[in-house]
Parts: structure tokens; sequence; C-alpha cells
């Protein structure tokens, strides 16, 4: 006896037949057998109509009620012969207002019969929905943002990483402790966030920090970390709740941007520092030159005429070798892109030492050299040669009078640069007074006839164009030092 | 032609200037006498010598860049002598380098009458030897 097809538009049905009819949920039975199907008042009304306003058939539920898509699923759980509890699909019906979500359960009654419940779940299908959209949402935008967020439970002395921040760490498991957590940093910002997680504790300071971390796989990666502190009613720090970032790209890029800058802006301070000087050299050549025509002019005898055309003649020499050296220097900026090479120091000093065997003998100088700390660089061998000749030359010239000259040459690896350190003994320089100007073009300090101010701004300049510097530390009377940094 | 002027000093390391300085003076006829120094130390040491108190200069021209003692240094140099220097003279800065804060220096100095940009200005010349530039001052 079935309980639906004697009551099922009965207004005098049982109690219990019209709780079922009243509730949210249609019920139909299948005889398998018949092919008959009886469904509750429910089910129509579910499906937003009255009872009998649809055809109550096997048929029109399999061929017009059920979602295409979804026909298999329910199938599915209606020939499952095997199956002890209820099967549940989730499907598809064409109700008046169109296709709505539901949850069908179906259950076999013995051999024959095959009974089951749909339930209108649109309502949570679409929330589910949604949440799972946003989640996504979430979940990708964290992704392209390289984000991951985290938490520490202060009172339980917890720490909990989502799955974005876990990836940042390439880690596959939850770090242990907050150690363990801190252990994943470089040693020379560990102390840094330590400090930081204990500040946001102890009063709830937010931080903010660019710190590097070895990944899981081995990894170096910059990373930001922000976090704040939840406090409770009375300032005590419950939840230390923060978000971590992959920032190597954008670091990496701003390192890049500052060194352009930097180089940049040297390379600048050299042009600006040419343009001065090519200024000022030229003017006080056109003012002699001026000066003489007006005197030439002005002059009587053909003796004085001659005296003042030698000056000419002496201003013309003058003005070519200055723009000799003005040629020079713009040289080594286009000869700074050339290809560098593996370059024995050793041979080539002993080459240059060659070159100026006759003015090292005519001073009476010993020079010693040690190049076994870093025996060679890649380096322009045009400036090389360049820079061990000037500073040779250089501490030849302003030797002591005093005293035999000795000039020393070394060189050596000091984090991972280069150095060449050149040493005399010879009339030193007034730093207090000259420090400032000696690598300046056309600055001699000393009133040597064959000063001509102009070796060691070319120096400077050949060792700066490949990115390095001079320093010079002296003590008049005493000696001597430059500290060239190459590479 | 006037004849404020005895003597004249130009302390310059241009060798072509202190010539064209010294026939400049002579084509003009400005003042009979110039004396030329090469740096500032030498300029300096005469000065300071008692020995040649009779030889002193009315009129210096001295140039910034040097070796040796610049212009600057000169005047450093120059203060720390001065009272012992019974003679009256007037300092001109005289330069080729347009520096703004040289300009700066030179006007605030108590004891450098005006500033000559190189090459040589005839009208400022003439100024400063028949010591108009003296009685601007005063």
């Amino acid at each position: 006896m079935s309980l639906f097809e004697s009551y099922l538009f009965d207004d005098e049905t049982p109690n219990l037949a019209r709780l079922i009819n009243s509730v949210n949920a249609g019920i139909w039975e299948f005889d398998v057998n018949t092919n008959k199907v009886k469904w509750s008042v429910s089910l129509f009304t579910i499906l937003g109509y009255q009872p009998g306003e649809i055809e109550c058939s096997y048929s029109n539920f399999i061929d017009n009620l059920i979602y295409y898509q979804d026909k298999a699923s329910f199938l599915a759980t209606i020939n499952n012969r095997t199956a002890q509890s209820s099967e549940i699909a989730y499907i598809r019906l064409l109700t008046k207002n169109g296709y709505e979500w539901f949850q069908s359960t179906v259950k076999r009654q013995g051999n024959a019969k095959i009974a089951g419940t749909l339930i209108n779940i649109n309502q949570f299908k679409f929330s589910e929905l949604q949440l799972t959209t946003n989640n996504t949402f979430v979940a990708e935008t964290n992704k392209l943002l390289k984000v991951g967020a985290w938490e520490i439970d202060v009172t339980l002395n917890k720490l909990f990483l989502t799955n974005e921040a876990l990836d940042i760490f390439e880690l596959h498991r939850q770090p242990a402790t907050i150690d363990e957590l801190i252990g994943c940093f470089e040693p020379e910002h560990r102390q840094l966030l330590t400090a930081a997680i204990e500040d946001c504790i102890r009063i709830g300071r937010p931080y903010d920090l660019d710190l590097r971390l070895k990944t899981g796989k081995g990894r170096i990666i910059w990373t930001k970390i922000k976090a704040v502190a939840k406090i409770d009613n009375y300032g005590k720090c419950l939840l230390i709740k923060g978000v971590i970032q992959d920032i190597n790209v954008t670091k990496h890029s701003e390192n890049k941007l500052k060194s352009t800058l930097n180089l940049i802006s040297h390379k600048n301070e050299r042009l600006q520092n040419f343009a001065y000087i090519a200024s000022h050299n030229l003017r006080s050549y056109a003012g002699n030159l001026q000066l003489m025509l007006n005197l030439h002019e002005e002059s009587k005898t053909q003796t004085e005429q001659q005296e003042i055309l030698s000056h000419v003649r002496s201003i013309s020499n003058s003005l070519n070798a200055t723009i000799e050296h003005l040629n020079e220097i713009v040289k080594i900026d286009l000869v700074a892109n050339q290809e560098k090479i593996l370059i024995e120091f050793d041979l080539l000093f002993k080459n240059i030492l060659n070159a100026l065997q006759s003015n090292i003998h005519s001073a009476n100088a010993i020079v010693k050299y040690d190049f076994s700390k870093c025996p060679n660089i890649y380096y322009l061998p045009a400036y090389l040669e360049s820079i061990f000749h000037n500073m040779l030359t250089n501490a030849l010239k302003y030797r002591s009078p005093d005293r035999q000259a000795i000039i020393t040459c070394k060189s050596h690896i000091e984090n991972e640069h280069v150095y060449l350190i050149f040493e005399d003994n010879g009339m030193g320089i007034d730093m207090k007074k000259n420090g400032d100007k000696i690598f300046g073009m056309y600055q001699t300090f000393h009133n040597n006839l064959d000063s001509q101010g102009i070796g060691l701004y070319i120096t400077r300049n050949q060792i700066e164009a490949l990115g390095g510097t001079i320093t010079v530390e002296s003590n008049l009377n005493i000696g001597t030092k430059f500290i060239i940094k190459l590479l | 032609m006037d004849h404020t002027t005895q003597i004249a000093w130009i302390i310059d390391d241009d060798e072509v200037y202190r010539f064209g300085f010294r026939k400049y003076v002579e084509v003009k006829e400005l003042c009979a006498n110039v004396v030329d120094f090469s740096n500032g130390r030498d300029a300096i040491n005469f000065l300071g010598d008692a020995v040649n108190a009779a030889n002193l200069p009315d009129i210096i021209f001295l140039d910034i860049d040097m070796p040796v003692m610049n212009g600057w240094e000169f005047m450093v140099a120059f203060e720390q002598i001065r009272t012992r220097i019974s003679k009256k003279i007037t300092i001109f800065l005289v330069t080729s380098c347009i520096s703004y804060e040289d300009i700066l220096h030179a006007q605030n100095h108590p004891d450098i009458t005006d500033y000559i940009i190189k090459p040589i200005n005839s009208q400022q010349f003439n100024l400063a030897f028949t010591g108009e530039f003296r009685k601007k001052i005063a």
C-alpha cells in the first residue's frame, strides 16, 4: 500500500502524509516492474506547480524535467542495484522559474520499488558557487601578487601559514615552531625579524620589513613581511596577523636601477667635470691669443712683433696639446666598452718597467712588486698599461731629493674586488690643501717643470670608466699611497 | 698719464700671460716698473723680507689657480704679514675661471679691491692703474 497513491490528492490524508506533503521536499516512488510513478504534492510544489498541473510520469521526469547533463548521474543512482544506503546526486530540474539545483536521494525498497526525495538546494548551491569563485579569485590574486598570509597565536605560541605562504617558502609542511620559521631567513636578517616579532607581541607595534630568506629549494629570495597585532580589551597581544610577499623580482630591478643610477650620476659628474675643464682651458688660451694679437697691433718694432709671434706659436702648441689631452679623455669612455682580456699583472708590469728602465735608472729608484695575492685580472690591457705607466712615472717624478726612491706595487682581493696598491717614499702631497684636487686636470702641486697635471686625471678617468675607484693617502715628505680598486 | 702706480706686480703661473701683461703695460705706458712671480710663495717671500721694503708694489694682479701657493693661499699668508708692510697695496684678483664662488669670495674679501676676468680688459686695467678703483672704494 503506497503512501501516495491513496492520499495524493485527498484532503482527508492522515497526519503523516499531510506532514510529508507540506515539507519542502518532494517525494517520489517508482515501480520497476510497472514503470509507474507516484509523486507527493510537495514534489509539484517545489517545482512551482499545482498538483496535477504537469504529467506525473517517469518519461516526463527523465525527458523534460531533468537537465540533460545531469541525466546520467541521476540514472546511475537509480540503476545502482548494489547500493545499501541512500544514493545522493545533485541535479538541475526545470521548475516553473527555470532550472534550479536539487539534491536527489534515492533508496531501493527491495527489488521492485525505488523511492527518493528531492530537496531544493538552489540558494545553497549558488552561495557555494559564489564562495568557490571568490576563493579562487582570492587564491589567484594571491598567486599573482605572490602573497601569502600567516599568523602567530601568541597565547598558544602556535604558527600557521596559508598554502600561498608555504609556496613562497617552498615548504611542504608547516614549520613546527616560530624559531624554525625565523631560521628560514638569512642569518643577517634573523635578529631583525625576531626583534620585530617581540616588539609586536610586547607593545603591539606593527612592522614592515624587506628580508631575504632561503626557500626549501635553497633559493635565496627577497620578501616583504608585514604584520599587525590583534589585541584584547586590555591591550594584550593575542594574535599576530601578517602577510608575506615575494618581492624578489622587484627588489632585483630596484637594485639594478640603483646601480644604473649610480653609474649615470657618476658619468654625469665626469661629463660636467670635463665640460668645466674644456671651457676653462680653452678660455685661457683664447684670452692669451687675443692679448697677443692686440699687442701685435700696437707693437712698433720688428723684434717686438717677432717676440709676440713666438708666443703665439707657443700658445698654439699648448692649445694643441690640450686638445690632444681632451681628446684622450673623450676616448677613454669609447674604449671602455671594448673587450677585456685576462692579463697577468706580472708580465705587464715587467714590460712597463722595461719601457721606463732609463727613467728608473737615472732616478736611482728601487721598484718592488708582488702580485702573488691576485696574479691576474680581466681588464683592458691599454688601460692597465697606462695606469702602471702613470703611477710609476708619477712616483719617479715626485721622488724625494733627500732619499733613495722606493716604489712598491701590490695586488690583492678584498670583498671580491681587485685592488692595486702603489706606495712610494717621495715628496708626498699636502692632503689638507690639495687632497680634493689631486685627480683634477692641470692641477700641479710642485714646481716641477715637467708637471703637466694630466697623468692622474687620465688615470682616474680610465679607472672610473671601468667602474673602479682611486683614492690617495699621503703625508708631506714621507710618501704617497694610491689605492686603486680596479674591478 | 697718471703716475700713481710706481710698481706693479703680476703673480701668475702662465708665462704667456705674464709676458702679455708686461707688454701691455709697457705699450699703454701704465706703469714703469712691472715685476712678475710665477707663484704666490715667491711673492710672499719677497713681501715678507724687510730688505725689500723700498721695492714694495703699489698694486698686485693675483692669479687664483697656481701651483705651490695659489691666490687664496697667498691672501691668507698676506694677512699674516700685512702689519709688517708699511705700504698700502691694492690687490686685484685676475683669473680666467668664472667661478661664482670665487667672485663672491673676492667681493667679500676686505683686502681685495676687485675681480678681473682674463684676458686683459683695457678699461678695467686703465681704471686699476690710474687708481680709480681705489677712489671708488675709499
